[in-house]
């Protein structure tokens, strides 16, 4: 079959109107999978939110346990005093306390800002997390032991949770005097840790 | 679908029909002659839209057959066209029919050439459908309806002779292996029919005779089946006449009974066979046929239309169908979505009043759970010095001669930064290393330095020295998950460094210093 050249304008419009037929079809089709695809999208969605909350169901008895067992360890955190909000000046009576009561000699500290505690093995947790104040602790000791009651009473003090980084010790040359003179200094670097509402970042 | 209109030529009148679900119906009768065209061209006119069939029953039609050889494509269509100039005047009417090839090595092709020789009656009348744009699907013939008048009438034979008689006069048309290879149009003499059927049955066995001797009918192939198709009154007289003999072998059917068998439902009563082939032309038209692609121009551009237009229709009824399929599985997918989302809400709904039981936290779950987690690694890495004191008196006490004088302690994941850090007194703290603190099982050391001195020995006595260090070293190693990582003489005895000393001196006022540095895991 052959078409002259000069009756291909008389095919332009049943082409036109199959072109446009094509087209329709096409949308169609198109539209069709389009609304298919984000229907099964919606559906698999649905499908693993069902399975979760079923899931969270199953185990909801384990869940009120382990918030049970959680809520032990915060009893412990808040019995520790970590809960509270950080009271300086408490904490320093309770040095100044400890000076006394364990007949210390000189004690210097500086206490820095709260910051996020980043220790090995601790994650961000989410609006309550554990934060910590750095402070450096500089003492003169008759011996060892006055360090180990110092950092003993400051735990028990129930303020915060102390958890010693670095400390060095050394000896001060006094020859064979007895008298009740320093004979040691030290120099720590301990964290005062705490339960804190944080920012979400 | 369109009108089909059928145009019967003969050499004395042009009969026009119009063929409906198997009913022909006269519609015109034009005289063969220039005066009748106004006439035509008027009732062309008045179907625009029809499909016009055009059945040339007339004297003037040649058939010749002749071997090409084997050739393909363009080549074998110009040595056609060649072939046809030579032998016909107009092509534009002129048929080529393949019937085959000869076995053998040349495989020559034989082509049967068929055309009117005189077509000057059939352009003025082709030329009027072609001014009135008429869609001429095709110049046809009775021969070349033959075999599927044949087929369409029970007759399954591949060679045979019909012999029918229409208005033109009695048509013999031969067909061998499905097609068309030899036809004449003649006169019936006779003045009744028991006459016509003598006549007829003598034509057929002069037919017969000149077949085989052009050798288009071979002498050894048995009788030959001619299938003669004349009045129902004149059966009994044909049936009379025609008796088989070893080279032919009749079937007599009467037009009737060939109509019914055709499919043919009603016709006027003045035809004769030619109704049968009017009837075939316009349920199974062949597609061989005379008709150039310029006298078929509308026909042409209409099928171009309707093929564009049933193509678009086509896809779009497909895309149409897919997309009704995917509309019903989107329609099921939503159910089950939304039996997914209520169900949901039903075990949330649960859920919400379960947990209205729990006991109060003072953050959520997740966050509660994620500081305990911390806490519990915390308390792991809070560490008391006692431990460390209890392990160093132990080990002092088996070397009393040994005096610390500077105790370095950290605590720290890297034992090689945290004894670097031992050393460097100033040193910032160890941090935790950004992607180790996201495992819970990184290992955390207490890292200590010792300095220290040992008493009551020289200087210079380099062997008590190094036993006394050796023994406390030891004496620290002795307890359990302390590991010793590096001593520092105060002296080096390797053969690379120099060294110096007083053997019988006074006893010197210097004291012998060592560094130790050594490790525990926190938790063993």
């Amino acid at each position: 079959m052959k078409i002259a050249r000069e009756d291909y304008k008389h095919l332009r419009l049943p082409l036109a109107a199959a072109a446009l037929l094509i087209a329709m079809g096409v949308t169609c089709l198109a539209v069709s999978e389009t609304w298919l695809m984000d229907a099964r999208k919606a559906r698999d969605t649905a499908k693993n939110s069902n399975a979760q909350a079923q899931k969270r169901l199953d185990q909801v008895s384990e869940e009120e346990r382990e918030i049970k067992e959680n809520m032990l360890w915060y009893a412990r955190m808040a019995s520790r005093g970590m809960v509270e909000q950080e009271n300086r000046l408490d904490l320093i009576d309770s040095i100044a306390k400890i000076k006394t009561a364990r007949k210390l000699f000189e004690i210097r500290y500086n206490i820095e800002s709260q910051r996020p505690l980043g220790y090995p093995g601790l994650t961000p947790a989410g609006a309550m997390d554990l934060v910590g104040s750095r402070m450096k602790l500089d003492m003169q000791l008759l011996h060892e032991e006055d360090l180990l009651r110092f950092l003993s009473d400051l735990g028990a003090a129930a303020l915060s949770h102390v958890s010693v980084r670095r400390c060095t010790l050394d000896r001060i040359e006094r020859g064979q005097s007895l008298a009740a003179v320093p004979r040691l200094s030290t120099s720590c670097e301990l964290d005062l840790v705490a339960v804190k509402q944080v920012k979400s970042s | 679908m369109p009108a089909k209109r059928l145009l019967y030529f003969t050499s004395s009148q042009v009969s026009a029909f119009t063929w409906n679900a198997g009913t022909l119906i006269e519609d015109a009768v034009f005289g063969n002659g220039e005066e009748a065209l106004p006439e035509f061209g008027k009732y062309v006119a008045g179907a625009p839209h029809a499909l016009y069939y055009l059945l040339v029953d007339i004297v003037e039609e040649d058939f010749h057959q002749e071997s090409i050889p084997y050739v393909r494509g363009g080549d074998r269509r110009t040595l056609l066209q060649r072939k046809l100039s030579q032998r016909y005047r107009d092509l534009s009417l002129a048929l080529t029919v393949s019937l085959g090839y000869e076995s053998g090595p040349r495989r020559e092709e034989n082509i049967l050439f068929t055309s009117f020789t005189n077509t000057q009656q059939l352009q003025p009348w082709l030329a009027m459908l072609n001014s009135q744009k008429a869609r001429v699907v095709g110049v046809y013939s009775p021969p070349l309806l033959a075999p599927a008048l044949a087929k369409r009438i029970g007759f399954a034979q591949k060679r045979f002779l019909l012999v029918s008689r229409q208005q033109a006069g009695m048509r013999q048309c031969f067909v061998d292996n499905g097609q068309i290879r030899f036809s004449r149009l003649g006169h019936i003499e006779g003045e009744n029919m028991a006459q016509r059927a003598q006549a007829v049955a003598a034509e057929t066995s002069r037919l017969q005779q000149y077949l085989t001797n052009m050798r288009m009918l071979a002498r050894d192939s048995g009788a030959l089946d001619v299938i003669v198709i004349f009045a129902d009154e004149a059966l009994a007289e044909f049936k009379a006449a025609c008796v088989n003999t070893p080279q032919i072998n009749y079937n007599v059917i009467g037009i009737g009974d060939a109509c019914k068998r055709a499919g043919l439902k009603a016709a006027p009563e003045n035809l004769l066979a030619e109704r049968l082939f009017l009837h075939i032309l316009a349920v199974s038209q062949p597609s061989q046929q005379f008709a150039d692609d310029g006298h078929r121009r509308y026909f042409n551009l209409w099928r171009a239309r309707v093929a564009s237009f049933a193509t678009g229709a086509a896809i779009f009824t497909f895309c149409v169908l897919l997309a009704a399929l995917r509309l019903l599985d989107y329609y099921n997918v939503q159910q089950q979505a939304g039996i997914d989302q209520r169900q949901e809400r039903r075990l949330n709904d649960q859920y919400t009043r379960l947990q209205a039981q729990f006991q109060k936290t003072p953050t959520s779950t997740e966050n509660l759970k994620a500081l305990v987690k911390n806490y519990i690694a915390l308390e792991k890495q809070t560490v008391s010095l006692d431990k460390m004191f209890v392990e160093l008196s132990k080990a002092l006490a088996a070397v009393p001669q040994i005096e610390l004088e500077r105790i370095e302690w950290q605590i720290g994941t890297d034992l090689k930064r945290a004894a670097d850090g031992a050393k460097a007194a100033k040193a910032p703290p160890t941090p935790a290393a950004p992607a180790a603190a996201k495992s819970d099982e990184i290992p955390i050391f207490e890292v200590v330095q010792l300095s220290g001195r040992v008493n009551a020995a020289q200087a210079s006595d380099f062997r008590n020295i190094t036993l006394l260090v050796n023994q406390f070293v030891a004496a620290l190693r002795a307890r359990p998950g302390v590991e010793v990582t590096s001593t520092q003489l105060p002296f080096d005895l390797t053969a690379e460094k120099s060294i110096s000393g007083d053997i019988g001196a006074a006893r010197a006022t210097e004291v012998p210093r060592f560094t130790v540095v050594f490790n525990k895991r926190v938790g063993t």
